[in-house]
């Protein structure tokens, strides 16, 4: 098209184009345009500045081009060179007052120093590449080969080409910033994706581990790092809780922690340089320290080492690794909490289950006796605490109480206590003495548990129709029997508590239970009991209890009576034990 | 939202992994266990095939970084092939091109070795 638009030309003004002249002058124009097409279809600022030296070149026979750009401040960096040593190539000048027109640097006259740098490379024409009226860089040529000096035209030829060559330089420029920013916004959209995506996929992980991997992952993805570790601070220590890397061997990483309270003041990421108050970290090898921030305070940091690719830590990447660090911050505080809420849940519903096996344990109703007024209770406490008692009519005549505590609480102890009844019951049902049947109870005890779990436990069997009875206690509260005179008895003849030897025998003791006679059987939930000073209730105030109260009423208003009593001395301070009691009269 | 699928096919002493659908941080850990797979069975030439993986994320990209080291260090390497321009160009914005080799097909990744 070109050619065909010169060609036409030609034959439309044939008859005025006689001079070579003009020829000559046609042909500067189309190498012109043809160079303007070039350069402006191109945004690829070095074949710009590659032919914008190398066509003059050509055409004028020049051994020499050089091409500079200006930076700030009259700095003028050489990009370009043409027959002239590499060497030059990215130096820089100080080019002041360069005038706005071409010049020949044989006939400009100044002290300029960089007139000199341009004569020693032997560069005779410098144009200035003018871009909307400013500077935005020189090209300078060799003399000719031929020895000619430029003419008026051929300066004029080059001229107009570096006017077309700074509008094409311009656009480059522009073109390469441009791809600069556009690079580093799709860099930054490549973090929000990863901020959003880990944000998203932890809300559904819920355990410590899971969520430190996907920190890892997206750590190591977007950092290029895969030599790391993270501290995080487990109930008011500090504890390595992940590692990664050759750098980082599970003992180098428990060197940091003795760091971790003098980092905690940190509020951003630290980058760990040798004259830092923390070049010991980087004798570790510890370039950066990331914080891992939850409600103001740091409870956990990543330790980063070298990235892959051995360049250093960006400013930028900061922000992008804090808000990673601190978003798995709050996802592991938040597993933490719901592991609690877990925790909790299930404790309750073991209590639950420990309240339950221990409810059905307890007789259901007091069996009706001649002469005699029965009363038990049991309130259990918050834990369950393991408190057993139970009244077994063996026959018309024989009734047997028994009363235990049960070491430990909850299920565990709720299971014991329905070990022992089992026990209890069917050696009842077998023609014993109570002294055997406390042993064997022992021996089952100590067979069915480990040492640390105990019982205490009393048993007392009573004929009704004439007051006799015989008892055993295995290490149990002492039950109080209160006379009509106000005189107490205890009842403390046994043995060992059961479950802690495997073979013991047992005393029994004997007595006789007269009309007006009150037997106390309690556990030490009451004696126990403790006011919001820590006092305990004691046996003394049992005793007195039982004295001003156990001949006026009948076992169920005592029992009632001593419970108010315990309340009003515990004054609401809650309690960690079972109490229970059970009262028998004799009418 | 798509899944996502790896699959091992062993050529001679090279293991090859071909990835499907979507690796995001959702889906990383069925990566990690098949890399982590290959590995125990102490092949260290590994390929990982892009050409049906249609998005990766930076944690997918954070797998190929946890294991790179112990693969090396065991005189072996992870070469990736076909990627597709999208995956590519997450690859590189990251940097990736200077720490992995990658290759335009899968053949000329196994001739690396």
């Amino acid at each position: 098209m070109k050619l065909s638009y010169l060609g036409s030309f030609r034959e439309r003004h044939k008859n005025e184009l006689q001079s070579d002249e003009l020829d000559k002058r046609l042909l500067e124009l189309s190498a012109l345009f043809e160079l303007s097409q070039l350069l402006n279809s191109s945004l690829n600022l070095k074949s710009i500045l590659d032919n914008i030296l190398l066509i003059p070149m050509g055409r004028m026979m020049l051994s020499r081009g050089i091409g500079l750009l200006k930076k700030e401040n009259d700095q003028f960096k050489i990009v370009n060179v043409k027959g002239v040593s590499k060497d030059w190539l990215d130096k820089t000048v100080e080019i002041r007052n360069f005038p706005d027109e071409p010049l020949l640097v044989s006939e400009f006259e100044s002290d300029f120093k960089w007139v000199g740098f341009f004569k020693e490379l032997q560069i005779e024409l410098l144009l200035p590449l003018l871009f909307q009226d400013e500077n935005k860089g020189i090209i300078g040529f060799s003399r000719k080969l031929n020895a000619q000096p430029f003419t008026i035209d051929e300066i004029d030829f080059l001229s107009s080409l570096s006017n077309i060559a700074a509008q094409a330089i311009e656009n480059a420029l522009m073109f390469e910033q441009l791809k600069k920013l556009n690079r580093s916004l799709d860099q930054k959209i490549q973090e929000l994706n990863t901020l959003f995506e880990i944000g998203k996929e932890l809300n559904q992980i819920f355990d410590e581990p899971g969520i430190l991997k996907q920190l890892s992952f997206s750590l190591m993805g977007q950092m290029l790092v895969n030599q790391f570790f993270i501290v995080l601070r487990k109930k008011s220590e500090w504890q390595l809780a992940f590692n990664k890397g050759s750098l980082f061997p599970q003992a180098a990483c428990k060197k940091v922690l003795s760091f971790c309270d003098q980092l905690s003041s940190l509020k951003e990421p630290l980058m760990v340089h040798d004259e830092s108050d923390y070049s010991g970290l980087k004798k570790l090898k510890i370039q950066l320290v990331v914080p891992m921030d939850i409600k103001g305070k740091v409870e956990g940091f990543i330790f980063l080492g070298p990235r892959m690719d051995q360049k250093p830590y960006d400013q930028l990447q900061l922000e992008f690794i804090s808000t990673l660090a601190n978003i798995a911050m709050i996802s592991i505080e938040n597993s933490r909490l719901i592991q609690e809420t877990i925790e909790k849940e299930r404790l309750e519903e073991e209590l639950n289950i420990a309240r339950s096996i221990q409810d059905r344990l307890l007789p259901s109703g007091i069996p009706a006796v001649t002469d005699y007024d029965i009363h038990g209770l049991n309130i259990p406490s918050k834990q369950v605490g393991g408190d057993y008692f139970d009244i077994i009519r063996l026959n018309e005549e024989e009734i047997i109480f028994t009363i235990a505590d049960v070491s430990g609480k909850g299920t565990p102890a709720a299971l014991l206590m329905s070990n022992l009844q089992a026990g209890l019951h069917t050696l009842c049902d077998e023609h014993y003495t109570l002294a055997q049947i406390t042993s064997k109870l022992n021996q089952l005890i100590f067979r069915n548990t480990s040492v640390e779990h105990f019982i205490t436990f009393f048993i007392l069997k009573l004929n009704c129709p004439t007051g006799k009875f015989e008892y055993v206690n295995a290490g149990h509260n002492p039950p109080y029997i209160l006379h009509p005179d106000q005189s107490i008895t205890e009842l403390l003849t046994g043995g060992l508590i059961l479950g802690v030897m495997q073979n013991v025998s047992y005393e029994m003791g004997y007595g006789q239970f007269n009309r007006g006679d009150l037997l106390l059987m309690f556990t030490d939930g009451v004696t126990e009991c403790m006011d919001p000073d820590q006092n305990d209730f004691s046996e003394q105030r049992v005793i007195e209890f039982l004295k001003t109260h156990g001949n006026k009423l009948s076992s169920k208003a005592f029992n009632e009576l001593l419970v108010e009593r315990l309340d009003q001395f515990a004054g609401g301070f809650p309690q960690m034990d079972d109490i229970t009691l059970l009262t028998v009269k004799r009418l | 939202m798509n899944g996502f699928q790896v699959r091992h096919v062993a050529k001679d002493d090279v293991s090859i992994l071909y990835l499907s659908g979507f690796l995001d941080a959702h889906t990383v850990p069925q990566f990690e266990n098949a890399l982590e797979e290959v590995i125990k069975k102490k092949r260290y030439k590994i390929v990982v095939n892009f050409k049906d993986l249609d998005y990766i994320s930076s944690a997918g990209l954070g797998v190929f970084m946890g294991f790179i080291e112990e693969v090396r260090a065991n005189g072996g390497d992870i070469k990736l092939s076909n990627l597709s321009k999208r995956v590519y160009k997450v690859f590189d914005l990251l940097g990736f091109p200077a720490l992995f080799e990658i290759y335009d097909d899968e053949q000329e990744a196994c001739s690396k070795f």
